[in-house]
């Protein structure tokens, strides 16, 4: 990738202190040394564990968090070196759709002034009308008609909430879209008119998404590239549809392999899940105690994000595993 | 004679709307389970999947309001005054909520909100129901269970407060669990041990599953039975296998056509054409007639009736039906 990233994410840390009263105060490390770029009008894809940093990786890419230590540049400028004054200004230029509607959407406002509250940052205000028929193109681009902007978010359901959520991120054609879990409640049919219209908004007017999701079939069939996360970590990234084809790391070949599907019918005959065996996390992969193919050196030494020899096929891949050969060698479910 | 666990019989379900008129929702629902079954329940967003849920439970928006008899091991759930329905729900009936940090206390820690329910429906002491929701919370895999058991849910992951919403449900060993969307936040390998757990519990404890997905990998591996909706109606119902692999319905096929799936790249996903239509203004007839692409003049004509192709298949269209009989 050669194109000036939109996005660059360096050695981004975030701990949360916790616990208290009773044993005592603990640090949770949600992200760990994460370094990463996104290039302009480009759909990224970030997978992974549940609770292994995305929503706050999320939350510091739009500034809404500090980190520990670390830096995010968006378009070139160190979003937590600006002065309040000029973050304001930035801010018209990224917009986030959060993991949990409701939580999300004032309930003492109508849907119609919810999505057009963006507009209000922008530097030529459109007028009432104007704003009115963006808001019914916006509300009607995501499936829902123009005379639900009357209407306040306590009555949608789960799925029509997330829409009026990703009207409201769009309206204003932001340079940067941030959606965290934003499909995962929509009906297939109205889901894939939404991708389209990601898919549609990257390649028209180049908005550029860090797209957040549990759902591997959705990232194969929109983003052009993934970064898979665990614990904290990337620990691999590459083009989305080379990466689920032929993992580089065994937890991106657990997900894979875990993901339902609709022509599965009936419970998968797998192994019995044995309980992990809780690690020290500071050393080592922090994989390892699931992982199939750990060895002593997993261990004592922390595998880094590096690229594998191989040719065009390796192009723009990365992992950070020690076996990557391995797996790559095994080509096999592990 | 075994009898069924849940009976639903001609349920409606219909909101007030402004002009002091009610909108009907949903019509027309009959469902039966017996204990140890299994019900995907697949449909458009908005459709009436959640109000369903809720009618269940006894537990629809103010304003909401049901017609027909929903029986609970033969006692009507809609006839229930409050406190009835009240010990009804807390034993029999439970509910994995779509939305967790709605259902969610925000001023408790969640290990007292899974405790509560076991404090005042099994009458453990707190010490023993926290003890016990610390070992719910290791079972939906929750990572430093005893140390997350003592946090409050904005501290939490969305996927982890979907395991603590989940864990409030498992504690009280429902005869009846109603899961609404329940492993939208867990990422696949987490969702297959959640999904194996429910599984468990209708094999080994004979409960019986409501599970409401957009997910048709999830329903295909979790669900024997499968009913479709749209509009608020049913358009099809049958084995999940039948459903999924020959559906009936020309909503199912589309559905099953926008399936996400790898791509060239660049290349759009297939949706089923047109918008939904909202319940104020459905087209006349067959209420999928205006986005149909196999539709006919005589679907314009009245809305097709709910038939039984053989036993335990049904499906409204009535070119599914010249199709099953021809
Ligand atoms: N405000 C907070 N205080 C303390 N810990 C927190 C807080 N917010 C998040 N955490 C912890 O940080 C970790 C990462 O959380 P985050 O929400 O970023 O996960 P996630 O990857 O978005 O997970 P999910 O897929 O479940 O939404 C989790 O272990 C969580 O418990
Ligand atoms: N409290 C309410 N007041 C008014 N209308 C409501 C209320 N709750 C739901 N509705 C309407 O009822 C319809 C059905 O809602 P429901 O939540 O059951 O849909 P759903 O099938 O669960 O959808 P999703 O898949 O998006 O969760 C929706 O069209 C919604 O607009
Ligand atoms: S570094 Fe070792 S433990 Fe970690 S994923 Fe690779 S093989 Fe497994
Ligand atoms: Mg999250
Ligand atoms: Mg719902």
């Amino acid at each position: 990738m050669s194109a000036v990233p939109l996005l660059d994410i360096r050695n981004l840390s975030r701990n949360y202190a916790s616990g208290g009263l009773f044993g005592g105060r603990q640090t949770t490390r949600a992200l760990d040394d994460l370094s990463m770029t996104v290039a302009p009008g480009t759909i990224h894809g970030i997978v992974g564990e549940s609770g292994c940093g995305k929503s706050t990786l999320a939350r510091l890419v739009m500034a809404l968090d500090r980190p520990t230590s670390g830096s995010v540049s968006f378009d070139g400028e160190d979003l937590f070196r600006l002065s309040d004054r000029d973050l304001k200004r930035k801010r018209r230029d990224f917009q986030m759709v959060f993991q949990d509607p409701f939580g999300s959407l004032d309930p003492r406002h109508t849907v119609g002034r919810i999505v057009a509250e963006p507009l209000h940052v922008l530097k030529v205000k459109p007028g009432r009308a104007e704003r009115r028929d963006r808001v019914a193109a916006m509300l009607e681009a995501v499936g829902l008609s123009p005379d639900h902007a009357a209407r306040y978010p306590h009555a949608f359901s789960g799925g029509q909430r997330q829409r009026i959520a990703i009207a409201r991120a769009l309206i204003t054609e932001p340079k940067l879209v941030v959606a965290d879990e934003a499909v995962s409640a929509l009906d297939l049919s109205v889901q894939a008119q939404v991708l389209n219209l990601l898919m549609d908004l990257r390649d028209r007017r180049g908005v550029t998404f860090l797209f957040i999701t549990h759902n591997l079939a959705v990232v194969d069939a929109v983003a052009d590239r993934v970064g898979v996360m665990y614990c904290g970590r990337l620990v691999e990234s590459g083009p989305a549809q080379a990466v689920f084809a032929r993992p580089l790391h065994p937890y991106t070949r657990l997900l894979a392999d875990a993901e339902p599907d609709v022509t599965r019918f009936g419970r998968p005959d797998r192994p019995p899940v044995t309980v992990a065996e809780p690690i020290d996390f500071g050393v080592g992969c922090s994989f390892r105690n699931r992982c199939p193919l750990a060895m002593r050196r997993c261990a004592t030494e922390r595998p880094e994000l590096r690229s594998l020899e191989g040719g065009p096929q390796m192009r723009d891949r990365q992992t950070a595993c020690h076996c990557a050969e391995m797996l790559l060698e095994m080509n096999t479910p592990v | 004679m075994v009898s069924p666990l849940l009976q639903i019989e001609d349920l409606a379900i219909f909101i007030d709307v402004a002009d002091g008129g009610r909108q009907p929702i949903l019509t027309d629902i009959d469902a039966t389970l017996y204990a140890g079954e299994t019900l995907g329940i697949v449909g458009e967003s908005g459709s009436g999947k959640s109000l369903l849920s809720l009618a269940i439970m006894g537990l629809l928006p103010p304003a909401a309001h049901a017609t027909g008899r929903i029986l609970l091991e033969g006692r009507d759930l809609l006839a229930m005054d409050e406190n009835t329905l009240c010990t009804v729900r807390g034993r029999s009936i439970g509910m994995i909520f779509q939305e967790p940090l709605t259902a969610l206390n925000p001023s408790m820690t969640v290990g007292d909100q899974i405790a509560e329910g076991l404090v005042v429906q099994e009458g453990l002491s707190w010490q023993a129901a926290r003890r016990e929701a610390i070992t719910l919370l290791d079972r939906v895999r929750m990572p430093d269970a005893t140390r997350l058991s003592r946090t409050y849910p904005h501290a939490l992951s969305g996927g982890q407060r979907q395991r603590v919403g989940i864990a409030i449900a498992l504690a009280m060993k429902p005869a009846l669990m109603i899961a609404d969307e329940p492993t939208t936040a867990l990422d696949v390998t987490v969702q297959a041990e959640v999904l194996d757990i429910l599984d468990d519990l209708t094999r080994d404890a004979g409960m019986a599953l409501i599970l409401v997905s957009h997910d048709l990998g999830v329903i295909a591996r979790m669900c024997a039975r499968t009913l479709v909706l749209y509009a608020g109606r049913r358009m099809e119902e049958g084995v999940t296998r039948d459903v999924l692999t020959s559906p009936l319905n020309p909503y199912t096929r589309g559905l099953l056509r926008a399936v996400p799936r790898r791509h060239a790249s660049g290349a759009r996903l297939q949706t089923i054409p047109g918008a939904v239509p909202s319940f104020a203004a459905l087209p006349p007839g067959c209420c999928f007639s205006d986005r149909c692409p196999d539709v006919v003049t005589a679907c314009h004509s009245g809305e097709p009736a709910w038939t039984l192709v053989r036993p335990g298949r049904g499906v409204r269209c009535i070119r599914a039906l010249e199709e099953a009989t021809s």
